[in-house]
């Protein structure tokens, strides 16, 4: 009987094994960059500008080697369609784009009249023969590389489904005037601005959601305030300056109200205001030093730095519970978070052999990466709106810089110029 | 009597099941570059390891592009007897339209077999990142 049993469940195993044979797994892409051709821009009409197309080029290249999807065919291959003016899908020859492999085609043209500039760009699908964005873009020459900036946007919006960051800026701390002032520059690190004239310390600075203004703390008046800047207008307030300090200032995502820290009560604790600095409530209540608070992207929930348990840890807040939570458990010193726009991950950086690295960690505690190593500090992580970039600061090269990764750490890339001594960075919106 | 005779009967079957079997088998002199060793009849069997590699190869996605690596697509497809694709279906998909679209680009490359079955086959493939979790 029992021979009987086991010669069944033999028979129905191989039964399941040969029903099962004619599955095929297949647990990875052979291919995990996309074979991208991007042709150089050709004048639609008037006289050749090669200046301008160098820029739009070199500008959407370096775009798009960041995004990290693309293995980019080498021009020298291209075929002769690449020097070809036609832009539409009846004029592209796309043989021969797929007899080189290509899964991506960019083109375009542009045209060139008293300084105004139309630059007309298509994505497409060289295997579909279709078409997957085109876009017309108007301005001044100098705007050249804001539209190729807007067009890589677009391309990630395409092939991603999520809009690229692109053609945002990044606020830095600089102290090039010989004062740490306010900066403004591209997300290449180009078209440097500077927004404060303080001649005193300015920290933290930090991006409204909808519009185009920014708060920080600057020792304008002595001590650490508040401020809170119209970026176009230049029309700039004082937002906080109660007694101690009122520093490390994040708007809500909703960009209703800000969550800053505040000492005017005697410790440092997170409090709630408006974006006029009215008084909502105080966030936390302890005896440690609470600082440096980052929004979950619902608004619900903050992350911040206690040193409550002993060391500077991450810890987790519910706004409508008050309920506390321990995030990091690692490490001595642990500070600046910056919850992704995605949900998903907190950056936060580390104190690992006397200098800085970047982490990130699920909102849960769970999943501690560590993004970077190398010398010197990287401080001040800040996600790029879409959650698929980071900038910070660093020393690795030593002089204070801004760098950019990918939010798995890879794709590093310096941002500024020699020379800036740019830290404490902050990432806009889409502008 | 009846004992012996269903023992009899099992082992036959298992016979027949081993005689089918081919994963320890030799190559088969018609198998496709690439294929599995095998001599036995089943063309889904024979074109197993050549269709595994083709689709692996033609596969084109960027983890980037991916909300998530959790994702997997289940597809079927039939082969007629010259080995010409007719037929491709979802069994399953992964939910993620730009997964799903890179997958059927990949089965629309594999539209001819390198030589004919002689019969008509259909073979499920799965497509999942399980390769990319484990880095």
């Amino acid at each position: 009987m029992i021979l009987r049993h086991f010669l069944i469940f033999f028979v129905l195993t191989l039964c399941i094994a040969a029903e099962a044979r004619s599955q095929v797994e297949i647990s990875a892409p052979g291919r995990q960059l996309l074979p991208l051709a991007v042709t150089r821009i050709l004048p639609l009409a008037g006289t050749a500008r090669p200046e301008l197309v160098n820029d739009f080029d070199a500008t959407l290249r370096a775009d798009l080697d960041l995004a990290g999807l693309f293995f980019p065919i080498p021009i020298a291959a291209y075929p002769d369609d690449a020097g070809q003016i036609g832009l539409t899908s009846t004029q592209i020859d796309f043989l021969s784009w797929q007899k080189l492999g290509a899964k991506a085609l960019i083109k375009g043209g542009y045209t060139e009249s008293g300084g105004e500039l139309v630059v007309e760009a298509r994505l497409y699908d060289p295997s579909g023969r279709r078409l997957l964005n085109g876009r017309r873009y108007r301005g001044k020459v100098a705007d050249i590389r804001r539209m190729a900036h807007a067009f890589a946007d677009q391309v990630l919006l395409s092939l991603t489904g999520t809009e690229g960051p692109f053609n945002s800026r990044i606020a830095c701390v600089s102290s090039r005037s010989g004062r740490k002032e306010l900066y403004l520059l591209d997300v290449d690190g180009q078209g440097l601005e500077r927004l404060t004239e303080h001649g005193a310390i300015i920290l933290n600075p930090d991006f409204s959601p909808q519009g185009k203004e920014i708060i920080f703390t600057s020792y304008r008046y002595g001590k650490p305030d508040l401020f809170r800047k119209e970026i176009y207008t230049g029309r700039e307030i004082a937002v906080s300056a109660r007694p101690g300090i009122n520093i490390s200032a994040r708007y809500r995502p909703d960009g209703g109200e800000i969550a800053l820290t505040l000492s005017h009560e005697g410790n440092s604790e997170i409090y709630l205001v408006g974006t006029d600095g009215s008084m909502r409530r105080r966030l936390t209540d302890n005896w440690g030093i609470d600082v440096d608070p980052t929004w979950s992207p619902g608004g619900d929930r903050l992350a911040f730095v206690s040193d409550r348990l002993g060391n500077p840890h991450l810890f987790t807040l519910d706004l409508a519970s008050g309920a506390v939570g321990q995030l990091t458990v690692a490490g001595k010193y642990n500070a600046t978070p910056a919850w992704s726009p995605l949900g998903d991950r907190i950056a936060f950086t580390r104190l690992e052999e006397k200098k800085f690295e970047i982490y990130t960690i699920r909102p849960d505690g769970s999943d501690e990466r560590r993004l970077t190593d190398g010398p010197g500090s990287k401080e001040h992580p800040r996600w790029s709106s879409d959650g698929r970039f980071l900038v910070f600061s660093s020393n690795q090269d030593g002089e204070s810089a801004l760098y950019l990764m990918r939010a798995d750490g890879s794709g590093l890339r310096r941002v500024t110029p020699p020379g800036l001594a740019a830290s404490q960075p902050a990432w806009s919106g889409r502008w | 009597m009846q004992r012996k005779q269903e023992i009899a009967e099992v082992k036959q079957k298992l016979k027949e099941l081993l005689k089918a079997d081919t994963r320890k088998a030799t190559s088969a002199p018609t198998a496709p570059a690439g294929a599995e060793p095998g001599k036995d009849k089943d063309p889904g069997s024979t074109y197993e390891a050549y269709i595994r590699q083709f689709l692996k190869e033609a596969w084109t996605l960027s983890k980037y592009q991916v909300g998530s690596l959790n994702l997997a697509a289940e597809v079927s497809l039939t082969f007629d007897a010259h080995g010409t694709l007719t037929d491709y279906r979802f069994l399953r998909r992964s939910g993620e339209t730009r997964f799903d679209e890179s997958v059927q680009r990949a089965v629309l490359d594999l539209r001819q077999l390198p030589t004919a079955p002689g019969q008509t086959f259909s073979l499920r493939v799965t497509f999942n990142l399980k390769e990319l979790l484990e880095r």
